[in-house]
């Protein structure tokens, strides 16, 4: 019995799972209202904590098919495109490098949180440092499913997008340049950490060499990406509803009174939450009776590229100096941006 | 156990995408046009616990904490300890009002793509006269993606056709699916609706920054999700004496005008009659519904 079961331990659990998800499908809806019903006095404990619970649910929901997209696309080209491929088509000249570098995300769409391994892994793979710091810094933002999220979050517009883009870019496209420059040497720690995102490293498990077992990879890489990410998310998510349940979205107005100040906080607020690139959309949009462009689109811009999340998952991969480096650049260069904006 | 829990979030989460789908809740979350998306991730997720199914026995390709899975567990307990509901009227404060300048009104216009504009403006004009509608999908059809982010003409012409309709209206509601779009058009059209009989239904919602007995009856107008919810109403006047708590529902009708305020001039009923209803299931209207 044991022995069969051991054999057959996919299939079973297979079952099981099938047969569980089926009878709460059909009946567990009933019992979960009548029980729901009972623990009301928990909300009615706090209106706070429901709204809370709104707020934080109407987030997550939101952004959860967008993260999904970009995990399944990213898991199927980790494993059957690999660095490689990109590493061959980046020219050698510095600026020539740099540019198309900025727009790469178009062709591999992977988030803030699947990209700072793979610019790992290509920096490895002998890719100059600062094409790989471009990568790094655009692919968040200028890539299709950041690009759609944003147009649907801001009602269908593609002004705010464009700008996202365009500044984006430009930001990407300036730091790789410096990073030319200044950062020479070693970028990476000597030592490989071990980190909660090694899926680039085959040697970590070897990658199967046929089609369907291949696919069946792809898939369980999407399903731990998607793990590691939904946490940062779910995370943001939280930060983000306490903050609208606690504090308010009419305590920002009163920043917005000085335009300067708003941007600052929005940049602060956007370090802080670390919600996913493909996410951040819906956040900033529901900022958008508070506040004026300039201060969203600082929001919109230094989040995906500069965020605690993304601090702490490079700090485990990349040298002190370069995330010094990083942390002043791209906060610069967001101020510089934005206030661009203000001129014209 | 990682596994376990790994299949408990794909299959929970998807649940419970389902579940809100089929009790209708999805609405209190986010716009309904939404919907598609969430099925697909709801089958998405599926997918996944099936490939963890089929690789229970094998290791995880990566470490994950119990803090990293307890958080993706957070949305099923959230929804199950926490049972959301609309947002009452305790968070208006805190979301704040949503004053729309007539430029702003205007601007929210780009909301319209061209498809919406064609199918939403045969759908108003079935009341109207056959020239009219006539010339409005003459100049709707060549709508293009660079006409939409300027004030072009084809904007213009679906606030017309509403305002149009809402003349020929003996007293002026705002509705449920059309609440944004009349309640833009009564700000961008003041001239030609002030007078008007106008009858409204909300919640009372007393804003900070406005004299004592000025109420707002209160909606949330939502454009994606309920974070990003604001209150947009109507301004009237109730008696202090009255009593009326924040976010009791009443209908109030009277004759529209309009009031100066800090943020620029906006719709005011001085009601001749009011009295309370009851809370609707659905607190929300919807942008681009």
């Amino acid at each position: 019995m044991v022995k069969w079961i051991r054999e057959y331990r996919i299939e079973v659990t297979g079952l099981v799972v099938m047969a569980t998800f089926l009878i709460t499908m059909v009946y567990g809806i009933d019992i979960l209202e009548q029980w729901r019903n009972q623990t009301e006095g928990l909300s009615a404990w706090s209106a706070d904590l429901r709204n809370l619970s709104t707020l934080f649910l109407s987030i997550f929901f939101e952004g959860i098919p967008f993260i999904l997209m970009g995990v399944f696309v990213s898991g199927i080209i980790h494993v059957f495109t690999g660095g490689d491929v990109i590493g061959r088509l980046i020219p050698k000249n510095r600026i020539l490098a740099v540019f198309p570098a900025a727009f790469l995300g178009l062709l591999l769409p992977v988030c803030e949180c699947g990209v700072i391994p793979v610019a790992r892994r290509l920096i490895q793979k002998g890719l100059p440092s600062y094409v790989a710091f471009t990568f790094l810094l655009a692919v968040p933002v200028i890539n299709p499913i950041t690009i759609f999220s944003t147009y649907i979050a801001f009602g269908n517009q593609w002004e705010m997008v464009v700008q996202r883009t365009l500044v984006a870019a430009i930001i990407a496209v300036v730091m790789g340049l410096l990073c030319s420059f200044f950062l020479k040497g070693n970028v990476l720690k000597d030592k490989e950490s071990p980190s909660s995102c090694d899926c680039e490293d085959s040697r970590d498990h070897p990658h199967p060499a046929h089609t369907k077992g291949r696919l069946r990879h792809a898939l369980y890489h999407s399903l731990f990406e998607f793990v590691d990410m939904g946490k940062y998310f779910v995370a943001g998510a939280l930060l983000a509803a306490s903050f609208q349940t606690f504090i308010g979205l009419a305590a920002i107005r009163e920043f917005a009174q000085n335009e300067w100040l708003a941007v600052l906080v929005m940049m602060l607020l956007a370090f802080g939450m670390s919600l996913c690139s493909s996410a951040d959309a819906f956040v900033a949009a529901s900022f958008r009776t508070a506040l004026s462009t300039p201060p969203l689109l600082a929001f919109l811009v230094f989040g995906p590229i500069m965020d605690l999340k993304n601090l702490l998952m490079m700090s485990a991969h990349f040298q002190t100096k370069v995330i010094l480096f990083f942390v002043a650049g791209t906060t610069l260069l967001t101020l510089l941006s934005v206030g661009f904006f203000y001129l014209i | 156990m990682g596994a376990i829990l790994r299949l408990i979030i794909c299959f929970g989460i998807a649940f419970l995408l389902l579940h809100i789908t089929l009790t209708g809740e999805l609405s209190l979350f986010l716009n309904p046009r939404l919907q598609p998306l969430i099925l697909i991730t709801a089958v998405l997720l599926m997918i996944l616990g099936w490939v963890q199914v089929g690789n229970m026995g094998h290791r995880p390709l990566h470490r994950t904490g119990v803090t990293g899975y307890l958080l993706l567990l957070a949305p099923l307990l959230f929804y199950f300890l926490a049972p959301p509901s609309g947002l009452d009227v305790s968070m208006a404060s805190k979301k704040g009002v949503q004053y729309l300048s007539p430029q702003a009104a205007r601007n929210e216009q780009f909301v319209l793509n061209k498809e919406d504009t064609s199918t939403r403006i045969k759908g108003e004009s079935q009341e109207s006269t056959q020239d009219d509608s006539k010339d409005i999908r003459e100049e709707t059809a060549p709508a293009s993606e660079e006409e939409n982010t300027e004030t072009g003409p084809e904007s213009n012409n679906y606030y017309e056709q509403i305002v149009h309709d809402l003349k020929k209206m003996p007293v002026i509601t705002l509705g449920e699916k059309t609440y944004l779009d009349r309640l833009n058009t009564l700000q961008m059209y003041e001239q030609e609706v002030t007078g008007k009989e106008i009858k409204i239904k909300g919640f009372i919602f007393y804003p900070n920054d406005t004299p004592d007995d000025m109420v707002l009856i209160s909606r949330y107008a939502m454009t994606c999700c309920a974070a990003d919810a604001s209150v947009v109403g109507i301004f009237t006047r109730i008696p202090k004496s009255d009593q009326l708590k924040e976010g009791t529902w009443v209908e109030v009708q009277g004759v529209l005008e309009f009031m100066e305020t800090e943020h620029g001039r906006f719709p005011f009923t001085k009601p001749t009659q009011y009295h309370k209803v009851d809370a609707p299931k659905d607190p929300y209207v919807y942008a681009n519904y």
